[in-house]
């Protein structure tokens, strides 16, 4: 997947913001929001946030693990841990980036949030990269993949995924003995199955 | 990618075409052309010869088996005791560009049924050279002793982490001429800058 | 040695994966040449076997080779048909004369015929919820913005928009436009987004 049809994903969470305009409700396909009331907080989707942002017609309000001392714990506490640990949100980069992207002067100490971010970040993605070694070399069967968001996940793909496959038919085709012939009779079995 | 026995896969085509040392053990009428080395019509019991694997396969699959086939050099003792200390050392671009694919259609022959072991030890050893050359500045140096599969895959991880470090770096991502139309833009322009 | 130029063939396809190349009429000539010469020499000594029992073999042997030389021949023209198929979605279904000339004939039709059939497909889209068809070779990443800034790189000439306005597109002019009427002509590469 590409990591822009991600962030369209990511783009449907909820942000709170602050709107300096006064508007009825609209209707969306992901839902209702409104009625918009100049100065008063309420919930609209990240895109919609981000888009009235750009305008300069709301604020947005820092989501809750947006906060240093939060994200200081969760450094630590992936440093910490052998294993990957749970995000405060799912989507944490995509909201990260545009959030800081578009509203970095609505959140408290954006630089030094945004820094940490990326510190977090780095530590999981070589944290995965050593894992996806290690699982290989072990010969595990399958990978563990709690608490990795799905950004993360992406990131082995098609790699991981691939790998583990062909290592499965190694050790299946090495072991079973050939069809007698390989240029025919497998036609009508496997012909619809490849693609571009 | 890989698509062991797809009738319509061109790699496994091309994984089938490679030769493999192979004995006749009865004589084969007007087939002499089949061993370079010789001038008769008809290929003689005993006949060391090496031929593609398709037609290894369908001579073997006879009964009783035209042939017995014996394994290419990579898979034979000397470079298993090899592969099996340090799989990274090899050079399988060199050495045996098909050397899975090839490997899973061989390892039948091998009586000690060793090939599938090497096989598996051997992929599992080199996946961190796919890592690290999927995320090397230095591509071309870092592909040199991969096989054809690794690179695919190398090719693959590495335009995965393209694409994620160019949406870490940038807002929004412009759109952008469709693929194929870029390729035949720059290959008429390579043709007319030839003339 | 058998099946030899049809694997050159195949390489060929697998060199350049991103451009289709000229169909290779000379070289699929002489293939099925080579097939029909080993099918009569077939014919001649199956209908020998009597009287030679080990003629036998070498028929069959034969007969490998003549599946062997169909399967490549397939898998050619199938890896073809797919990249005819990309040429549809990035091209769209008019192709320009340099690519439109690198396909047989039996290609462009059935191109003209796939063309044919995505788009009656794709008005018959929606239409239970009051859509006239969605054209699916459009918004392949999702939007950002309803208006992107254009520049044009060929002079394609002129273009009218839904609201009926006619504007010009000439080399190197500027334009800022809708996303929705203007990225299939980003795609064929007749307009490049300005960040």
């Amino acid at each position: 997947m590409d990591p822009y049809e991600i962030e369209f994903i990511g783009e449907n969470r909820i942000v709170s913001i602050i709107p300096n305009f006064s508007h009825d409700k609209i209707f969306l396909i992901c839902g209702e929001f409104g009625p918009f009331r100049a100065g008063l907080p309420m919930n609209v989707p990240l895109w919609l946030g981000v888009m009235l942002k750009q305008k300069q017609k709301c604020r947005i309000v820092p989501p809750d693990w947006m906060d240093i001392e939060v994200l200081e714990n969760i450094k630590e506490e992936e440093k910490r841990s052998r294993f990957f640990t749970k995000m405060p949100n799912e989507h944490y980069m995509v909201e990260a980036k545009l959030i800081l992207g578009a509203a970095a002067e609505d959140i408290p100490r954006a630089s030094e949030i945004k820094t940490i971010i990326k510190d977090i970040w780095d530590i999981r993605m070589s944290k995965l990269r050593t894992s996806m070694d290690a699982l290989m070399k072990s010969g595990g069967n399958y990978g563990r993949l709690d608490h990795l968001t799905m950004m993360e996940i992406n990131s082995v793909k098609p790699l991981l995924p691939e790998a583990m496959d062909e290592l499965h038919r190694i050790k299946m085709m090495a072991r079973k003995t050939m069809p007698a012939s390989l240029n025919n009779s497998t036609f009508s079995q496997t012909g619809g199955s490849q693609n571009i | 990618m890989g698509n062991q026995s797809n009738y319509l896969s061109i790699s496994d085509i091309l994984v089938t075409n490679e030769k493999v040392p192979c004995k006749f053990l009865h004589d084969l009428p007007k087939m002499g052309f089949l061993d370079p080395a010789s001038t008769e019509d008809d290929l003689k019991t005993g006949t060391n010869v090496e031929i593609p694997l398709w037609l290894a396969e369908s001579l073997y699959s006879r009964r009783p088996p035209l042939v017995s086939v014996d394994l290419p050099k990579i898979y034979k003792e000397a470079y298993r005791e090899i592969l099996n200390a340090d799989a990274c050392t090899v050079d399988l671009h060199k050495l045996g560009q098909h050397f899975y694919e090839l490997g899973c259609y061989i390892a039948k022959h091998d009586i000690k049924g060793e090939v599938g072991n090497t096989l598996v030890n051997t992929f599992r050893q080199r996946f961190r050279m796919i890592l690290s050359a999927s995320a090397s500045t230095d591509s071309i140096s870092a592909l040199q002793p991969l096989s054809d599969t690794e690179r695919e895959r190398t090719a693959g991880a590495a335009s995965t982490e393209k694409a994620l470090s160019t949406w870490l770096k940038r807002g929004d991502c412009p759109l952008s001429t469709a693929n194929m139309v870029a390729s035949h833009r720059k290959r008429k322009r390579a043709e007319m800058e030839m003339l | 040695m058998f099946g030899e130029k049809v694997i050159e063939l195949l390489k060929e396809a697998e060199r350049n994966r991103d451009t289709i190349d000229q169909y290779n009429d000379e070289k699929v000539r002489q293939i099925i040449e080579e097939m029909h010469v080993l099918f009569k020499m077939n014919m001649a000594d199956a209908n020998a076997t009597t009287e030679n029992k080990s003629l036998w073999t070498t028929v069959q042997v034969r007969h490998s080779a003549l599946e062997r030389n169909k399967r490549c021949l397939l898998a050619y023209l199938y890896s073809r048909m797919n990249k005819i198929k990309t040429l549809r979605w990035e091209f769209g279904s008019v192709l320009p004369p340099d690519v439109r000339e690198l396909l047989s004939d039996s290609e462009y039709e059935w191109f003209s015929k796939y063309s044919t059939n995505l788009a009656s497909y794709m008005r018959s889209l929606g239409q239970d919820i009051g859509y006239s068809g969605i054209d699916l070779t459009e918004n392949l990443r999702p939007p950002k913005s309803l208006y992107i800034e254009v520049l044009c790189l060929t002079d394609y000439g002129k273009l009218e928009l839904e609201d009926g306005d006619v504007i010009l597109l000439k080399k190197n002019s500027r334009h800022f436009l809708p996303t929705s009427e203007c990225q299939t002509l980003i795609r064929q590469g007749i307009l490049k987004q300005i960040m």
